[in-house]
């Protein structure tokens, strides 16, 4: 089964960590190690360091790496540090084809007032936004924006089956990824009831381990074809669907 | 470089070679969270899928719901004595139960060990109530299963506490501090009879190996807060963990065994 993890980074963390992810390389290194194939990565200076700088440090790092592809972090438009002209133009000769918002770390109110024009280009060119779980701004967003695609990521060892199950049966572009979904018997109730196509494979790495995730889909008690539209091709697709 | 547990793991989702014991179980529904499949029939095709032979548990009743919750738990290892065994839970709240909680571990064989809840109890690891439950675990050197997390109230250095004066419990540190990793450790290494148990931790990226390089794999225990976590998840952390194979089997049953007096062999 082919692996495709939609939710990696590399590079700084800025707090005490076990696992250290430097370099590419090192990704790569963890994800031979597993078996996963393919990886959605962005680097871990656009988050605590500045966004704009590490998303171009990423293209220009992952460019021997073709299983490693690229997901930039954005800013909000009003200071024209995130240029709302040039953006979409910009990630297609970079190949970016996915976004992440950090607003806490960001300091901005990810909403209407702040993000309508860039959330409605989104909305418009099919890009994937990706966000930890926070769940009223998640319901938030959502409720200004019906048709993003946003991906909920990372859901911390309580089951959010009572979270996030209201939004996938209201919105139909909303994906939740499996970092952390631990549930015993999450998966196969989640798609007994909602299908396998909104369920994206995920490890939150360097921050979580890969092997957990990788071996609870692999022997998850859902049908060969669920398992792999999880582990790659829900990712694929939606990535196969922006227009740039 | 592939092992063999890695390969049985990866192709069948369990280990024939390496069997699991579960030493951190719970039974039943709980308000907080939904689970699918909360009970014996549920778990049990989880353990079997994954391999999990032994599943040590305290009913969910018994740590929210009081004393008799108890009763719920031996209920149902009676009911699947070949699957589960029990903790028998105290809550430091209700220190008139403190009897008849030692009683229940001392006339039914169902129960193997104490779960105490400093978490869900708000109350300290070092409070007075749990003294009674110590000091009798400390003179039978018996098997207690704390909630340890990153805190005043069941953090390392509460842990610490105990430890320093009843150093002959054999004390699980549930969830190793999680979040304390250092301090935890440091306690598993200066007493002997000290254990990281590895439930919601096994996921922090790099935790499992830094265990077993800093502690040795012979006190660290798996387990996975079933009907909660699906086993294969805990069982992947530890298994591509940069350990091998040899620690595997101490985390997974070996010391589980010992702790239990039980034997299932290789
Ligand atoms: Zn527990």
């Amino acid at each position: 089964m082919e692996f495709f993890d939609c939710h990696a980074s590399y590079g700084p963390t800025y707090t005490r960590t076990l696992l250290e992810l430097p370099d590419p390389q090192a990704l790569i290194a963890q994800m031979e190690r597993v078996g996963i194939g393919k990886a959605l990565v962005y680097h871990g200076a656009a988050v605590r360091g500045y966004p704009l700088e590490a998303n171009q440090r990423l293209i220009t790092e992952l460019a021997p790496y073709p299983q490693l592809v690229p997901a930039w972090v954005l800013l909000p438009p009003q200071t024209g540090e995130w240029d709302l002209e040039s953006f979409p133009g910009e990630m297609k000769a970079s190949g970016v084809r996915a976004l992440w918002a950090f607003p806490g770390d960001h300091r901005y109110l990810l909403n209407k007032v702040t993000m309508g024009p860039v959330l409605e280009e989104l909305v418009a060119r099919k890009i994937p936004l990706f966000l930890k779980k926070d769940w009223e701004l998640i319901y938030s967003v959502l409720a200004d924006f019906p048709e993003l695609v946003l991906v909920a990521t990372g859901h911390g060892p309580w089951g959010r089956d009572r979270y996030f199950r209201p939004l996938l049966e209201q919105y139909p572009n909303f994906y939740i990824d499996t970092a952390n979904y631990e549930l015993d018997w999450g998966l196969e109730a989640l798609c007994a009831k909602y299908g396998h196509e909104r369920i994206l494979f995920g490890t939150a790495t360097p921050d979580r381990t890969m092997g957990g995730p990788l071996l609870t889909l692999l022997h998850a008690p859902i049908s060969c074809e669920a398992k792999e539209a999880i582990a790659s091709g829900n990712l694929e697709r939606i990535l196969g669907e922006v227009k740039l | 470089m592939r092992t063999q547990l890695m390969e049985e793991a990866i192709k069948d989702g369990l280990m024939p070679s390496c069997p699991i014991i579960d030493i951190h179980g719970h039974w039943g529904p709980f308000s907080g969270i939904y689970f699918p499949k909360p009970y014996g029939d549920g778990m049990i095709a989880s353990m079997e899928r994954s391999g999990v032979v032994l599943n040590v548990f305290s009913s969910h009743a018994a740590i929210f719901e009081g004393f008799e919750g108890n009763l719920v738990t031996l209920r149902a290892v009676r009911e699947y004595p070949e699957r589960f065994r029990g903790y028998v839970v105290y809550n430091p709240n209700e220190p008139q139960t403190w009897e008849r909680c030692r009683k229940l571990f001392e006339e039914y064989e169902e129960f193997v060990g104490f779960k105490i809840h400093p978490g869900v109890d708000n109350y300290s690891l070092l409070g007075k109530n749990y003294q009674p439950l110590f000091e009798y675990a400390h003179q039978k050197q018996a098997l207690v299963l704390s909630h340890t997390w990153g805190g005043d109230i069941c953090g390392a250095k509460a842990v610490r506490g105990v430890m320093e004066k009843y150093p002959e419990i054999r004390f699980l540190m549930g969830h190793s501090c999680y979040g304390e990793w250092e301090e935890a450790v440091k306690v598993a290494q200066d007493f002997p009879h000290a254990y990281l148990e590895l439930t919601a931790a096994y996921a922090v990226g790099g935790l499992v190996a830094y265990f077993v390089e800093q502690v040795g794999a012979e006190k660290v225990l798996f387990g996975t807060d079933a009907p909660w976590f699906d086993p294969h998840y805990p069982m992947g952390c530890v298994i591509f963990a940069e350990i091998s194979d040899e620690d595997r089997r101490n985390i997974f049953y070996r010391n589980a065994e010992r702790l239990l007096g039980i034997e299932l062999g290789d």
